[in-house]
């Protein structure tokens, strides 16, 4: 008998208390986000040689049990794949936000869109050509004539205004250091400079053997924020280490960030190009647009963005200035090709408008719109001069005589446009251009959402999968409690019976 | 049996997200109601809503096809009226010219006749003149000044677009179709005036203008040529028949109108009856779906509060 059994017994309490506290701490994280529950490794203390050559301890050898390691509940599969189905969901989230949004600014099923104002200038138009003599009709074509080049000019403020705030206006640089991208990017960068002092502080504290779980867990949150950005590899090294790369670049490396993104002014079509520079700044990658096609960087990349297969701004306003451009070639071709009336005159008389050409719809600065290539669906206005003087529109036809005033022939072919196919319109009438556009747009909004809520099943059930995994049950807890409890009181009632023991021992020798 | 470590926050999960779940469906259909709208964005339905944009521009379009046709309906219903005056007229001038033709008539009554005749004179060249609105009807595409000027003394001159030439204002009634909706007035009620100064001045002429204003100038001959008067009645005739095709020809515009104002009503109908299919919800069934789903969220707020109170730390003393 030595003190050897006193010994023992207390290694056992101790073991109990650790694991008492194990548990105390996986109840009191049972709310923590990305905490994974931990358990201890125990396993038997062996003694290879007790140094007592006695029976009892050649063949027991035993000497309780030791805590080997305390580890956490993880699955590295589980968390690759979550990883990466997390990039889908936030590259789905955010472009079913700006989807929604565009499919706002640009929905004609209420009675306020520019389908209603070119349905009202049609409809005009034609009263005109019954009355086309009347001023009030007059007047009021170009009422509808200026309601629909403020509807035009609207819908496409509204988007673009929606597009720069995402990637910034090319023309205007200022506007891309407020931008989505650029705010995105920061936050970013930040979470990739905490991502590589979370490692270093890592790799010191392994070095000293405490295993760093609450770090690790740290880490990994750390790890799915930066997958919700961007599609991102990660590999595990020695010590604990990570290695982040996109697309093999790397950006975090063992302790330090190799790989800051930096967001330069693009083109007018790709306002926002993103750089990957080293911590020197230099270029590592000129542009990594085409490398990041997920996560949320790559949403907004492709919603700013000019990809004339994909959804985005740049193609529904390339849309719209395609129709305001054609309607307006159009429109002006045919009221050049008849006389309007001259009130300068008395009586008022016919005039060709082809004699001195003004058109009805010009552009903002009033420059020839001759080729029409400068005139979009956001610098359409109504020719000043028509404003004013509203018997300059042509509704006479060409052949009138100059007493004919009540010809309405011009403002008929003005009105019968509506049903003309134009060939730069896809062949189709102005009207159902439009209509095509916004149910275009309407089935690439409903695939988004789709695809966002299949996304998010899915993660939703990684996570739960995950969080099966690495989350704490309370009953599982409550059954260990009691077991290490009872474990506990037996240790000391051994303690106990050992000390007893040795008294008898040593009153025996007294 | 394969055993599934479930964990308290992997079930408080999954009851949320089955009550968001089940809100959000719940919401969707309370905005459906409260609307009245199937679908308020194309994305909801897409196929729907590029049928429903479609039909309101074609409904848009019809409506105002219809609101054109009631105003060139009226526009010539007052032409028809101005005719019918015109053929009281002619009515009037032949009883008058066979009064005078009556070889009893004496100078005295003769002139009492030509007053009249030029009081007639008068009223065709105001009914030449009527206005739908500010604008003349029988001036062709002359629609600001009065097309008949009275020139001289019973000479009465057409100054509207000439019916040889294009005087036709047309209306659209239905896409592609185009009804005139005038006639001009010279070939309604014809014209006489001094077209080259004499001696002798050459007169131009035709129509029931001219009829009348011969007459006037016979029945101003002295000695009076009664035959000269009585040969005005076989004009009188021809001016009638004039008129009355002119008549037929306005009226069977305007029952043309009429059917196509109520072809495109009941286009209008159909077409609002498809887009309401399409667009606007059948309340009976949403307010049922609105029952069913707020069964589902009873049931799972109820099996959620259940399951989530119970672990082990119950049963512990």
């Amino acid at each position: 008998m030595s003190l050897f059994g006193i010994f023992n017994s207390h290694r056992s309490i101790l073991l109990n208390q650790a694991a008492i506290n194990l548990i105390n701490n996986n109840i009191a994280n049972i709310n923590t986000p990305g905490y994974s529950k931990q358990r201890l490794e125990l396993s038997q203390q062996v003694t290879v040689d007790s140094g007592v050559n006695t029976t009892i301890s050649r063949t027991q050898s035993g000497a309780g049990a030791v805590i080997d390691n305390i580890t956490r509940n993880r699955d590295a599969y589980l968390d690759a794949y979550f990883r990466k189905e997390t990039t889908g969901l936030s590259f789905y989230k955010e472009l079913n936000e700006t989807a929604s949004l565009m499919e706002d600014i640009t929905n004609e099923l209420g009675d306020t869109g520019i389908n209603q104002a070119l349905n009202e200038f049609y409809n005009t138009a034609h009263e005109l050509s019954i009355n086309p003599n009347d001023s009030i009709i007059r007047n009021n074509l170009v009422q509808k004539a200026k309601d629909l080049c403020n509807k035009f000019n609207l819908t496409y403020d509204r988007l673009d205004d929606l597009r720069s705030n995402l990637v910034g206006d090319a023309t205007n640089p200022a506007t891309l250091s407020t931008s989505k991208i650029a705010l995105d990017v920061n936050d970013l960068n930040v979470k990739l400079s905490a991502l590589a002092n979370i490692n270093k502080t890592i790799c010191d504290s392994s070095s000293q053997g405490a295993p760093p779980n609450g770090l690790l867990d740290q880490r990994d949150i750390l790890l799915d924020q930066i997958a919700e950005y961007i599609p991102i590899t990660v590999t595990q090294g020695s010590n604990s280490l990570v290695t982040v790369s996109l697309n093999g670049v790397d950006l975090v490396k063992n302790k330090e960030q190799v790989g800051f993104f930096n967001v330069a002014t693009g083109t007018t079509s790709d306002p926002a190009t993103l750089r990957i520079l080293d911590e020197d700044n230099n270029i590592v990658v000129a542009n990594a647009n085409s490398s990041i096609t997920s996560g949320k960087i790559g949403a907004i990349l492709e919603m700013g963005g000019s990809d004339s297969s994909k959804l985005n701004i740049y193609n529904v306003l390339t849309e719209l200035n395609t129709l305001a451009r054609e309607f307006s070639r159009e429109i002006n071709t045919i009221h050049q090709g008849g006389q309007y009336i001259d009130t300068s005159v008395s009586p008022n008389q016919l005039a060709l408008v082809s004699a001195a050409p003004f058109d009805i719809f010009v552009e903002q600065d009033g420059v020839d719109t001759a080729t029409y290539a400068d005139l979009t669906a956001g610098n359409i206005k109504v020719n000043q001069d028509i404003i004013d003087d509203v018997f300059k529109i042509a509704a006479a036809g060409a052949t009138s005589a100059v007493n004919e005033t009540g010809d309405g022939s011009n403002a008929l072919v003005m009105a019968e446009f509506r049903n003309t196919k134009i060939a730069a319109l896809n062949s189709s009438s102005t009207e159902s251009y439009l209509n095509a556009v916004v149910g275009n747009l309407g089935i690439q909004v409903k695939s988004v959402q789709d695809n966002y809520e299949s996304q998010d099943t899915i993660v939703q059930q990684i996570s739960s999968k995950r969080e099966s995994t690495i989350g704490v049950n309370l009953d599982e807890e409550l059954a260990d409690l009691i077991r290490f409890q009872r474990s506990f009181e037996a240790s000391a009632k051994v303690l106990t019976v050992v000390n007893e023991a040795m008294q008898r021992i040593i009153n025996l020798a007294g | 049996m394969i055993l599934t470590r479930v964990t308290n926050k992997s079930m408080s999960n999954i009851i949320i997200n089955n009550l968001l779940t089940n809100r959000s469906k719940l919401y969707e259909l309370q905005e459906q109601i409260s609307s009245g709208k199937l679908v308020t964005k194309p994305s909801q339905n897409p196929a729907n809503a590029m049928s429903i944009l479609s039909d309101k521009s074609s409904l848009s379009q019809m409506e105002n096809y219809i609101k054109n046709i009631e105003q060139v309906q009226s526009e010539l219903e007052i032409t028809d009226r101005s005719i019918l005056s015109a053929v009281d007229v002619v009515h009037r001038a032949r009883e008058l010219t066979v009064q005078a033709s009556n070889m009893s008539s004496g100078s005295n009554e003769l002139s009492a006749i030509n007053f009249e005749v030029e009081q007639l004179i008068n009223q065709v060249k105001d009914l030449g003149n009527t206005k739908y609105g500010s604008k003349y009807i029988f001036g062709g595409r002359v629609t600001e000044d009065a097309p008949f000027q009275e020139v001289g003394t019973n000479q009465i001159q057409y100054m509207g677009t000439l019916s040889t030439g294009n005087y036709q204002r047309e209306a659209e009634i239905v896409q592609g179709v185009k009804v005139p909706l005038n006639l001009a007035g010279d070939a309604v009620f014809g014209q006489y005036y001094e077209s080259a100064p004499g001696p002798p001045p050459v007169m131009t002429g035709s129509g029931l203008i001219q009829t009348l204003a011969t007459l006037s100038q016979e029945l101003q001959t002295s000695p009076p040529n009664h035959d000269n008067i009585r040969s005005k009645i076989g004009d009188f005739e021809n001016n009638l028949k004039t008129l009355l095709d002119s008549q037929a020809q306005i009226g069977g515009t305007i029952s043309r109108l009429e059917m196509t104002k109520s072809k495109i009503e009941e286009d209008v109908i159909s077409y609002t009856k498809r887009k309401s299919k399409l667009e606007d919800i059948d309340l009976a069934k949403a307010i049922s779906n609105v029952q069913f789903q707020e069964t589902a969220l009873q049931a799972s707020l109820s099996v959620g509060s259940k399951v989530i109170q119970n672990s082990l730390l119950d049963y512990l003393g």
